[in-house]
Formats: structure tokens, C-alpha cells, sequence
């Protein structure tokens, strides 16, 4: 069969409409991509020139952080200011861009800023008379903080703007100043700013920290929106590195608190101290007086050196551990020997003990180094013989230098070409050392014999990237003496602390053993020759605690105090010492040993169960049990089952039927509304703390709706009642079973009074006369 | 015309051939149109609409308003919806954890939610706010309250990091935490001051809240009978028994060390 064609008049000029408007826009098509032309301009220079943009992705500066992660050093953005005065800046007068009402503007803005209304004010009409589109504030208006920008924003100034800028902070103000040193701002030749390491370890590892800038070029439309699919042309920014070190950010700060208060005590001419930990080398705190505060850069002087490790530094006195050392290694120490103090002559020199040389007498050995008796060293070094002490100096590592990761360490000098020179470095005189070198070398005597390398830095690693450019671990550096000498060194070291004639008498600490060593040091003057004077020497202490076993090594130095008539050096000495090193180690020693725990019980479901049983039961375990009703039948409990709770915790059990109050002395707060809860009792709780006093008293039988009030107190206030009160409303967990001699009896009596006559008592009320009344 | 015949009626098995193919076809017609009509009759039917939605988990909130909030409604079509969405837009409820959305049979559907556990209550003016372990504080009043009770803790992110800290407290020892009270003091460090069940007094930094205060337990097995004060854990451990701390200044009053080295 064929089908038979109808040619319809209406679908073909449909068709022919649809088939033209699309060759239109075909052609449209095929022109534009053919010649790139539209209406005789150039597209693709056109969206280039008016979308494409590029930006620099800023890369962060790296962060410097304790061995906690605990920020030391970091960027963090801040804001600033500035005000707009050309008028040309607003397009609509309804919504100005300029300051219109210079007067109100500088009244704002002082409130917030730290320039005073007058200087502001001046600002803006200098600014506005020489017809200036913008101005600035100075460093007043740099530097501000997010939340100062927020609130100067909702003050809704016009012409108020806020440029961003990274700036780097230093949260904790002076800390390890020396050693952490500062970056700031600088211009390069672009006239583009970069943060650049100055001083310290800013400056050393400059390079890590510094990250490299990105860049982006992106395609907006014409309001600024990003176009899809340009992602290609990101450079990502890669940040800088962030460095690690071993301090320890409480400590540090223990010990910049303790040595500030000395600085304003005693006001010397410079201070060092070093923590480290004696069984790694970790320097856990660093610092030395005059300090700076980074931020402001402000105490900075021309003294640029980290002086525990660049400066030399005759040590006294605490040398003297090292020649015993020595001495017992050689086997040439006899604790219970005696010698004549005093003096003690080679050849044409004569060396004298601290006294003046007068000495105590015939002492034993032991004696000589409690005392710090510079005589008992010289015949210890005539009984092991030069060479052999020099060669202990050696293996302590004196004379060289220790390798910590920190440029221009000095290495110090040791003399040995007089016999003289050998025989006044046996009590530290004469030759020099650093102060890391001396923490080096005790951490042999604190670390049993194994002497450890200092280090600051942990590791160097980029958060980006998570590439790890530096990974410090402890290193060893000799073990110059064995683990017994060592011990035996750290006996003798404590005893000068314990004993009665000890010359550290003064660094006992409370809770710990401590071990160590004082030093009254000499210090050459301007001509070379040693100074006089009761302050003029380098007073100093280098010790280690616990005793038995050393957790912290610390060197402390303070040259020139101004000392009272009535204080020797090594007051400020110590005063550093036991407070750094009693916060230090409880800081660090929370960890306890073998410790006796508090009983704890597991709680089971009692649901259904026989209140009178469970309650036994649980009595039985040490808990304190509360019914909520007087039905036999246990219907909820609270904690829930399966809870672990200590002993003397309180136990409700729901149970129904009528309530009868118990006495909530001494409850919490939680006890109290969990009571509420399973009893369904409306208790009003009023204060915070423990409960005081109750509305109705134990015993009164409650029904749902009776208002029962139940009154907290906070230990701090209810003792500061009892104190002029007497013994009121003292909280006390078990006051039904254990009410001691101090505690609420008057409380207990009247509950008991209220109990057997099974009355309501307004204790509250009275309780807050009688507290008005006492306060008066 | 009757001259002409069909070859096919002519030769017998050409026509049998023939009706085959055509039955054929038409039963492929039919079973199309069948399964057409199939799918138009079971989407006009009720076996295609949702018929029961059951909420496991819901105790925070009740079911009710997981059901409002997942915008399914019964006797919506069963294939109206995504689960995945469902999902979704329920795990936007910030005290949800996780949620599965499964269909049951013909026209069930299961909601499985696990909610953020209880931690504690906020204490605001009058009022309670259950807080979860994520940090939310649910806005509605509390019927019964069984957890501690934190107070000053409105700001979001501390509230978060109270519930870290907590999250890694013994039970033992969070059982025993009748309040924790933020200082209101401005200071980069966050002090808190915790009241205990059995009396005692707790200071603390919240970022060491958990690892201190799992000491706990030993502490007050060496405190000596009925003996109640303030145990310092800011930086070591200590004990002072209040009349130490809060008494009249007494000369030489001295801490006691709890922990032993």
C-alpha cells in the first residue's frame, strides 16, 4: 500500500522559519570563530585585558614553636588603618566613602586607638587642607588587632578603611629573646615588603622560614566573580618551614619570671642561665639578662650575642665538680683524707681559700669541697698529676666546642702551658669556658657518666608539604667518667647542699634533692687585672635535681648584682634556682609513681530489685546510698548502670511512694538536681557549690508539689562565713556518718531537732540574716 | 479477483509460519503494554507511596521532629526521594552523628539515627541546655538532669573543648564532676574551677583538664579522713585544705605535694 503525500502549507513554512533562524546563529557561530572579530574589535584581547588578573599568593612565614607546639614566633594578620578624605572616593551621597564629620571621627577613633583626639584631629586637617585623597595614622594605626577591627567597623565610621598585613608576633613577649632573636619588615628593590630574619635563629634558619610567594591568574567576570575552569593557572604558595625546638615554653617562662624579679632586685650587669635535659642534651630554657621584647624590639641594645653560647666566661667555683670528678676516676679521692686549708704554695705562686686564704683549719676532703675550698683542689691536681687532669679537662670538653646547632659558638680557652695556669683552672680561674660548655659537661655527671651534646633544635618541618628538613635526635658525646663516679660526684654535689658547712646551703629545695656546685667568680676588669669589690664578681651556680636521679641540669650566672650589706652573691643566685627548678619539676614530674588509688565500683542494673538488698549492698561497697521514696521496689537509679564511680559516691535509687528528705548537706549540685530528677520533687536549687542549708528539713515527708529550697554555698564563701561565724555551713560529703569535730555540728543539730519533730525549719532565711549580720 | 489467490493460502505451512510470527509479535506487544500498564497501576496505587516510616535512636529529640526534618511524609511516593539526601539534610542536624536512610519491602521506610552522646548541662540564667559530645547545646528545656553542670560556657569553641577534654576522663572521675566553672577572668589561658561530688575544689587549665584530673582518684586516697580542699592542678598537683586557702592569711602556710617524685 503507498502512502500518500500531503503537502501542508502551514509545516513547511514552520519548518523553514526554524531552519533560517538557525543558520543565523550558525553563521553567527562559524564568523566569530573564523575571524575572532566582533563589530571590528579584537574578542580574545578584549576578555583577556578585562577578566584575566593576576594576584600573589603571599607565603606564610614559617612558625617557631616549643617542643609542645606551643607558638613562639608566628605571623598573624593584622590591620590598618586608614581614613579616606577626598570626597571623589563617593559616588552616592546616601552612602559616603569619606570622613564627612572630621571631629566625630577623631573622637571615635581616640577611643579605640592609642593617639590621644588631638593628634588624630590634626592628622585629618593636615590631610584635608593639603587635599590629600587618603591618610594615615602612624604606628597608632598599624598593628591593630581583628576584634579592634570589628569593633571600629560596627562604629560604622565613613571613609574608615582596614588594609590587611601580616605582621610577625611573638606572644610571649621577652622569651629566649637572644636565642629566638626577631624578623621584621624590610623593602626590597621592587619596593615590595618581606619579612627577613634579623637576629637569632629568625635570622639562621631565615631560608626555611621564609616560604616562596604563588601566584594566581584567574578569570572574573565582569563583577569580580571567579570563572570556572581557570584553576590551571595556580601557583600555590608554599609557606614556610616551622622549627621545633627542644625549649620547653613553661619552663622558659619559669625562669623569665625569676630571673625579671632578680633584674629588679638586684639590678646586675648581665645574667645567663641554661636548662637543659641532662639525659638527652634537649636545652629546655635559654635566656640571659638585659633581654628585649621582640615585638617592639624594644631593650635592645648593641650586645647582639646569645651569651650562653658566644660568651667566654672564667666559671669558678663550680670547675671544682670536674676535679673531683677527675680525681675519683682516678681513684686518687679519699673523702675522709685531711689536708691543711688555707694556702698552698707552687713554686714561686701561693694560692689562698676563699677566706682570705685563713682556711678552716686541718679539714678532711670532704669537708674541703662543701666548703668550695680552692686549696683541697690543688692537692687533689697534685695527686692525679697535670697530664691526667688535663686530660679529663679534654673529655669534658673544654677548650673546644660543643657542636650545638647555633652558629658563632665560641669554643673558650684553656690554659696549660704554666703550671700556674693548671692549678687555678682546678677551681675554674683563669681559663675560659661557655655556659653551654659547662651544661655539657655536668650532663655527664647528671646522665651517669654519658656525656650528651646540646641541642635547640627538634626539627625543621614544612606543614605544607610535611617534609621534614631537619630531625634532631640525642647524641652522645664522650663518656669521660663511669656511671659510678658520676653517682658518686652527684653524692658529694648534694651533700654541699645538705650539709652544715655546705657553701650551697642556700639552693635546698623543698620537695626535691638538689645537687650542684656555687661559684664566686673573678672577673678581669678593663686592664686584664681582676676586680675588687663584694659585687664585682660572677656570682653562679650549676646544678642538677632530683639528686639520685637528675631530670633538669641548669647553669645560672649573675655578674655585678647590687647586693644589700646583709646578702652574699648567691642570694640571687638561688633565688632563681628554687623557684625554676621547684615549678620546673612539678611541672614536669606530674607522672606518680606507684600511687595508692581511690576504690572504685561498678554499678549494676538494681531495676525491680529489693531497694532494702541493693541498698545494703552498696553500703556495703563503700557508697552512699539515697531512696527517693518509701516503696520496696527499686525503679531507676542514678548513675545508670554500668558507671564507674569511687568510693563515698552518692547512689539514688528511685523508688515510689512518699519522699522523705534526706539531709543535703554538703551535696553537690549535680547530686542535688539528680535527686530532683529521680524523686520528682520541686527543688529550687539556689547558689553554686555544695549545699548549705535546706528549707524543709531531713525527715519532712514532701509530696510532688511542696517547694522545698535547698541553698549552695562555694567552699570560698561558706569558709569565709565559718571563719567569723564559726562552723556553719561547712560542706562535707559524709556529715550523716563522719561528722568531725569541725564540721556543722549546729547544722546537724538542727536537722536532728527538725527530723523528730518532723517540721518544716526556714533555715535559709535565717542563715542569710545571720551572714548580714557577721559581715558587719 | 477470484482468480487471484493468496500464495500463502495456497501452501498450508506458510500460513501456519505466519500466524506464528504475528502471535508472536502481538504477545511482545502485550507483555510491553502489560508492564506499561503495570508500572502506571502500581504508581497510582497506595504500594507506591510510603507507608510507614519507623526512627531508631531519636532521644534527644523526639521522633517527631527527625520526621519533619527528613520531609518525608507517608503517602509520599517511595521513589520521590533520594536517601543519600535524606541523609544528608538530617546529618545537617548538629546533633546528629550519623544517619542511615534505608527502604523496607515495598513501602517502609528506616531511619537509623545515632545522636551525639550526653555530656553535660549548660547552665544558663535559669535554664539548662543539654550539652553532646560534639560541643551542641540543644535548645529546648531539660526534663531531668543527671551529668555535670557547666557554667560560662556559652561561647561555642570553649564548650567544644571542655567536651574533648571530658571525652578522655575517666568515668570514674566524670562521675565525680558535680560542676565545672570557667573563670570569667581574660587571660590567654582558660582557668577553670570544678566542684566535686565528694566536697572537694578543683583548679585547672582546660587544655589539661582530662590528664590532670585522671589523678584524681590518688590524690584523694593520700588525703586523710574527711579532709576537703582545694586540689591546685594548674601546674603540678597540690593539696590545701580550705581553711588554708580560703581561712584568715596565716603565717607560713605551706604547700603540701601530693605527688611524690
Amino acid at each position: 500500500m503507498k502512502k500518500k503525500f500531503r503537502f501542508q502549507w502551514g509545516a513547511f513554512l514552520l519548518f523553514m522559519l526554524f531552519a533560517g533562524l538557525f543558520f543565523l546563529l550558525f553563521a553567527r557561530i562559524v564568523t566569530i570563530q573564523a575571524t575572532g572579530q566582533v563589530e571590528g574589535q579584537e574578542l580574545a584581547a578584549k576578555a583577556a585585558a578585562k577578566y584575566s588578573q593576576e594576584q600573589v599568593l603571599k607565603a606564610e612565614r614559617g612558625r617557631i614553636l616549643d617542643r609542645n607546639a606551643e607558638v613562639i614566633a608566628e605571623d598573624t594578620l593584622t590591620y590598618k588603618l586608614v581614613a579616606v578624605l577626598s570626597d571623589s572616593a563617593t559616588q552616592k551621597p546616601s552612602n559616603p566613602r569619606h570622613v564627612i564629620d572630621i571631629e566625630k571621627t577623631a573622637d571615635v577613633l581616640s577611643e579605640h586607638l592609642t593617639a590621644s583626639r588631638e593628634t588624630i584631629l590634626k592628622i585629618l586637617k593636615n590631610g584635608v587642607e593639603k587635599g590629600l585623597y587618603q591618610v594615615e595614622f602612624g604606628s597608632a594605626g598599624r598593628e591593630i588587632s581583628h576584634t579592634k577591627m570589628k569593633e571600629l567597623e560596627e562604629e560604622g565610621l565613613p571613609g574608615i578603611l582596614f588594609v590587611n598585613d601580616l605582621k610577625r608576633l611573638y606572644p610571649n613577649g621577652a622569651f629566649a629573646s637572644h636565642l629566638i632573636g626577631f624578623a621584621m619588615k624590610e623593602e626590597l628593590d621592587g619596593g615590595q615588603l618581606v619579612t627577613k630574619g634579623k637576629m637569632g635563629l629568625e635570622a639562621i634558619h631565615d631560608g626555611v622560614l621564609t616560604g616562596k610567594n604563588g601566584k594566581m591568574e584567574f578569570n572574573t567576570d565582569k563583577w569580580g566573580y571567579l570563572l570556572p575552569n581557570s584553576e590551571s593557572a595556580v601557583t600555590p604558595a608554599v609557606d614556610g618551614s616551622d622549627v621545633q625546638l627542644t625549649l620547653d615554653k613553661t619552663l622558659e617562662n619559669f625562669l623569665e619570671d625569676a630571673m625579671s624579679t632578680v633584674q629588679k632586685e638586684y639590678t646586675p650587669k648581665r645574667m645567663i642561665a641554661v636548662i637543659a635535659d641532662p639525659k638527652t642534651g634537649e636545652i629546655l630554657a635559654m635566656s640571659q639578662r638585659p633581654t628585649f621584647n621582640p615585638n617592639t624590639r624594644e631593650g635592645l641594645s648593641d650586645n647582639w650575642l646569645n651569651e650562653s653560647i658566644e660568651l667566654t666566661i672564667e666559671p669558678g667555683s663550680p670547675m671544682k665538680m670536674f676535679t673531683v670528678a677527675s680525681a675519683i676516676e682516678e681513684g686518687k679521692w679519699d673523702p675522709d683524707a685531711t689536708y691543711k686549708s688555707g694556702t698552698y704554695k707552687l713554686g714561686p705562686d701561693v694560692i689562698g681559700d676563699h677566706n682570705s686564704g685563713r682556711g678552716w683549719g686541718t679539714i678532711t676532703f670532704l669537708e674541703g669541697i662543701q666548703r668550695s675550698s680552692n686549696v683541697s683542689m690543688a692537692y687533689l691536681l697534685e695527686r692525679m698529676g697535670k697530664e691526667n687532669f688535663l686530660k679529663y679537662i679534654d673529655a669534658f670538653g673544654f677548650g673546644e666546642k660543643t657542636g650545638i646547632d647555633l652558629p658563632h659558638e665560641a669554643s673558650g680557652k684553656i690554659l696549660d702551658k704554666y703550671a700556674s695556669n693548671v692549678l687555678t683552672l682546678t677551681y675554674g680561674q683563669g681559663s675560659t669556658v661557655t655556659p653551654i660548655q659547662l651544661i655539657q659537661a655536668a650532663s655527664a655527671i647528671a646522665n651517669d657518666g654519658v656525656m650528651m651534646k646540646p641541642y635547640v633544635i627538634d626539627q625543621i618541618k614544612n606543614p605544607d608539604t610535611g617534609e621534614v628538613t631537619l630531625k634532631s635526635e640525642p647524641e652522645e658525646a664522650g663518656q669521660p667518667i663511669s656511671a659510678e663516679t658520676a653517682k658518686e660526684v652527684r653524692e658529694i654535689l648534694a651533700s654541699t647542699v645538705t650539709s652544715e658547712h655546705g657553701s650551697a646551703a642556700g639552693f635546698a629545695l623543698q620537695d626535691y634533692s638538689s645537687a650542684g656546685k656555687t661559684g664566686t667568680a673573678q672577673i678581669p676588669g678593663e686592664d686584664g687585672r681582676y676586680m675588687t669589690g663584694r659585687n664585682n664578681y660572677l656570682f653562679s651556680f650549676l646544678g642538677m635535681a632530683p639528686a639520685e636521679d637528675p631530670k633538669l641540669l641548669i647553669y645560672i650566672g649573675v655578674q655585678q648584682p647590687n647586693l644589700p650589706a646583709n646578702e652574699y652573691g648567691s642570694v640571687p643566685v638561688s633565688k632563681i634556682f628554687t623557684s625554676v627548678m621547684e615549678n620546673g619539676l612539678k611541672h614536669m614530674n606530674i607522672e606518680p609513681e606507684d600511687m595508692e588509688t581511690a576504690k572504685t565500683v561498678e554499678l549494676d542494673d538494681y531495676k525491680d530489685k529489693s531497694a532494702k538488698a541493693v541498698a545494703k549492698e552498696l553500703a556495703g561497697k563503700g557508697l552512699n546510698v539515697v531512696l527517693t521514696g518509701s516503696a520496696s521496689k527499686v525503679e531507676g537509679q542514678y548513675p545508670a548502670s554500668g558507671e564507674v564511680v569511687l568510693e563515698n559516691e552518692t547512689i539514688i535509687l528511685k523508688t515510689s511512694g512518699t519522699t522523705v528528705l534526706p539531709d543535703f548537706t554538703g551535696w553537690s549540685k549535680r547530686s542535688v538536681l539528680a535527686y530532683q530528677a529521680l524523686s520528682g520533687t520541686s527543688i529550687q536549687i539556689v547558689g553554686q557549690g555544695f549545699a548549705v542549708s535546706q528549707s524543709l528539713s531531713k525527715g519532712s515527708k514532701v509530696s510532688q508539689e511542696d517547694p522545698v529550697v535547698i541553698q549552695l554555698q562555694t567552699p570560698e564563701d561558706s569558709y569565709k562565713v565559718r571563719m567569723k561565724d564559726g562552723p556553719e555551713g561547712v560542706p562535707s560529703a559524709e556529715s550523716d556518718t563522719t561528722a568531725d569535730t569541725t564540721e556543722a555540728p549546729a547544722e546537724e543539730a538542727a536537722a536532728s531537732a527538725g527530723e523528730a519533730a518532723g517540721e518544716a525549719t526556714e533555715e535559709t532565711t535565717e542563715e542569710q540574716e545571720s551572714e548580714v549580720n557577721t559581715e558587719e | 479477483m477470484d482468480k487471484v489467490i493468496d500464495i500463502e493460502e495456497r501452501i498450508p505451512t506458510l500460513r501456519e509460519r505466519r500466524k506464528k510470527r504475528t502471535n508472536r509479535k502481538f504477545v511482545a506487544l502485550l507483555v510491553i503494554f502489560l508492564v506499561f500498564l503495570a508500572i502506571l497501576y502500581y504508581s497510582q496505587s497506595r504500594y507506591s507511596e510510603i507507608q510507614d516510616i519507623t526512627v531508631k535512636g531519636a532521644v534527644v529529640y523526639e521522633k517527631e521532629s527527625y520526621l519533619k526534618a527528613s520531609g518525608l511524609v507517608v503517602g509520599n511516593s517511595m521513589w520521590s526521594f533520594n536517601e543519600s539526601a535524606i541523609e544528608e539534610r538530617l546529618n545537617d542536624l548538629e546533633w546528629v552523628d550519623e544517619v542511615t536512610v534505608k527502604k523496607k519491602w515495598l513501602t517502609g521506610v528506616e531511619i537509623s539515627i545515632v545522636e551525639f552522646g550526653k555530656v553535660g548541662y549548660l547552665e544558663r540564667e535559669n535554664s539548662y541546655q543539654l550539652v553532646l559530645s560534639n560541643g551542641y547545646a540543644v535548645e529546648k528545656p531539660v526534663p531531668a538532669i543527671d551529668g555535670p553542670i557547666f557554667t560560662n560556657f556559652e561561647d561555642e569553641k570553649v564548650r567544644t573543648q571542655l567536651v574533648a577534654q571530658l571525652a578522655d576522663t575517666n568515668s570514674e572521675v566524670f562521675n565525680l564532676i558535680s560542676q565545672v566553672i570557667l573563670s570569667t577572668e581574660e587571660t590567654d589561658t582558660s582557668y577553670v574551677r570544678l566542684y566535686m561530688n565528694d566536697g572537694n575544689e578543683v583548679h585547672t587549665i582546660l587544655s589539661t583538664l582530662a590528664e590532670k584530673l585522671n589523678y584524681y582518684p590518688s590524690v584523694i586516697a593520700q588525703l586523710k579522713d574527711s579532709q576537703k580542699g582545694v586540689i591546685d592542678m594548674e601546674v603540678g598537683i597540690f593539696f590545701r585544705s580550705y581553711d588554708d586557702v580560703y581561712g584568715p592569711s596565716k603565717e607560713g602556710v605551706e604547700d603540701e605535694e601530693i605527688t611524690p617524685e
